[in-house]
C-alpha cells in the first residue's frame, strides 16, 4: 500500500469511528462493510458524503456500491482521485 | 383420553375452516379491486380509503371468527394509538404469525410494507399497490416512507424485521430508526402479548394450546424523536442511539408487562 492509500485509508477509520462508533481495531482492509462492520446501503450513503468532504473527488453513489470491503473504498478513491490530478 | 382428542380434532378443524375462510376471503377482495384497477372515474385515494376499509374489516372479523371458535382470545389497550397525532410509525415486537392481522383489525387506515413476491404477484400486487402499500425492496422505500408520513398516513413497521425468537429476547434491526429520524417522525409504541405461546416462528399453524392463546396489544405513549435521542448528532449516530433507544425501550416493557402477569 502506497502512501496516499495509507492516507486516505487513516481518514476512512476516523470517519468510520467518529460517525459509526466502530472500535479502530476492527477497521482493517479485508473487513467488509456490511457483513462484518454492520453498514448498510443507508450508512453508505453517509459515509460517502462524509468521505467527499475531506477527499475531493467526483464519485456517484452507483460507483460507490460495488464496494464490498474497506480495501475495496481504498482503491475507488485512490483511482479516482489520481484520475482527478492526471 | 377420547374427550381430549375430540377437542383436538375439533380445534383442527376450525383452524383449518378459519384459515380458509380467511383465504377466500382475501381471494374474493382481491379479485374485486383486481377488476376495479382499471376504473378511472374512481380515484386512486378513493380506493385506497375503500380497499384499506376492506382490509381493515376483513382482519377484524377473522380474529372474531377465531374467538368465536375459541381459538384465540384477545384485549386491546390501544387507545394512546388512535388519540396520537397522525403522520407516525406504528412499531411493535413480533410474537406471533397473526401480529400484523391485530394491528391492522384495530386501525382503520394504515400503511404497511409488503414483501417483493407479495407485490409482483397477479392479485395481491394489484391490492397492494391500490391499498398504497410500500413494497420493501424499492429503492424509493425512504422517499415514499417520507411523502406518506408528511401526509398524515401511519405506516407500521416491525423492527426486528422478523418475528422473535423463541428465547424471547428483542433484536431491533436499524430500519425503522433509519425511517424515523430520515421523516423526524414520531414513534408509537406498541407491544403484543401472547400467553401462553403460540403461532411463533417455527410453530405450525394448527398447534394451538387448549382454550386459545390470549393476545395482548397495548399501545404507550407517543415518542417524539429529540426525547429519545440528541437530534443534533451525525445521522449514523442517531440511527445507532435510536435503536438502542427502542430495543431497550421494549426490554424494559416486557419485563415489567411480564412481572404483572
Amino acid at each position: 500500500m502506497n502512501e496516499q492509500k495509507e492516507n486516505i485509508l487513516a481518514q476512512i477509520r476516523s470517519t468510520l469511528v467518529d460517525l459509526f462508533e466502530l472500535e479502530e481495531a476492527e477497521i482493517v482492509p479485508e473487513a467488509r462493510l456490511y457483513e462484518d462492520l454492520d453498514i448498510d446501503s443507508i450508512d453508505a450513503v453517509d459515509l460517502l458524503v462524509d468521505l467527499k468532504k475531506t477527499i475531493s473527488v467526483e464519485i456517484t453513489p452507483s460507483q460507490f456500491k460495488q464496494v464490498r470491503t474497506i480495501q475495496d473504498v481504498v482503491d475507488v478513491f485512490a483511482e479516482l482521485s489520481s484520475r482527478a490530478k492526471a | 383420553m377420547k374427550y381430549f382428542r375430540l377437542s383436538k380434532l375439533w380445534q383442527l378443524l376450525s383452524a383449518a375452516v378459519c384459515y380458509s375462510v380467511f383465504a377466500f376471503g382475501a381471494l374474493l377482495v382481491g379479485l374485486f379491486f383486481r377488476l376495479l384497477n382499471p376504473v378511472s372515474f374512481i380515484s386512486p385515494a378513493t380506493k385506497q380509503t375503500w380497499i384499506r376499509w376492506c382490509i381493515h374489516k376483513g382482519c377484524l372479523s377473522f380474529i372474531r371468527l377465531m374467538r368465536l371458535f375459541g381459538l384465540i382470545r384477545y384485549s386491546f389497550d390501544v387507545q394512546s394509538m388512535h388519540c396520537a397525532q397522525p403522520g407516525h410509525i406504528i412499531i411493535a415486537n413480533h410474537p406471533t404469525l397473526i401480529d400484523v392481522v391485530l394491528l391492522l383489525a384495530v386501525n382503520r387506515q394504515m400503511c404497511c410494507f409488503v414483501k417483493g413476491a407479495v407485490w409482483d404477484n397477479f392479485f395481491t400486487g394489484a391490492v397492494a399497490k391500490q391499498a398504497g402499500f410500500i413494497p420493501n425492496h424499492s429503492e424509493q422505500l425512504l422517499t415514499m416512507a417520507a411523502a406518506k408520513l408528511k401526509a398524515g398516513e401511519n405506516i407500521l413497521i416491525f423492527p426486528e424485521g422478523t418475528r422473535t425468537k423463541h428465547d424471547n429476547t428483542i433484536h431491533f434491526k436499524r430500519g425503522a430508526a433509519n425511517m424515523a429520524v430520515a421523516v423526524n417522525a414520531a414513534i408509537m409504541p406498541v407491544l403484543i402479548k401472547c400467553h401462553p405461546g403460540a403461532l411463533k416462528k417455527g410453530d405450525k399453524w394448527y398447534d394451538i394450546p387448549d382454550g386459545g392463546p390470549v393476545f395482548e396489544l397495548k399501545s404507550g405513549q407517543l415518542l417524539q424523536l429529540h426525547e429519545c435521542i440528541d437530534t443534533s448528532l451525525p445521522r449514523p449516530k442517531q440511527y445507532r442511539h435510536l435503536t438502542d433507544f427502542l430495543t431497550r425501550y421494549y426490554q424494559d416493557w416486557l419485563a415489567v408487562e411480564t412481572h404483572k402477569q
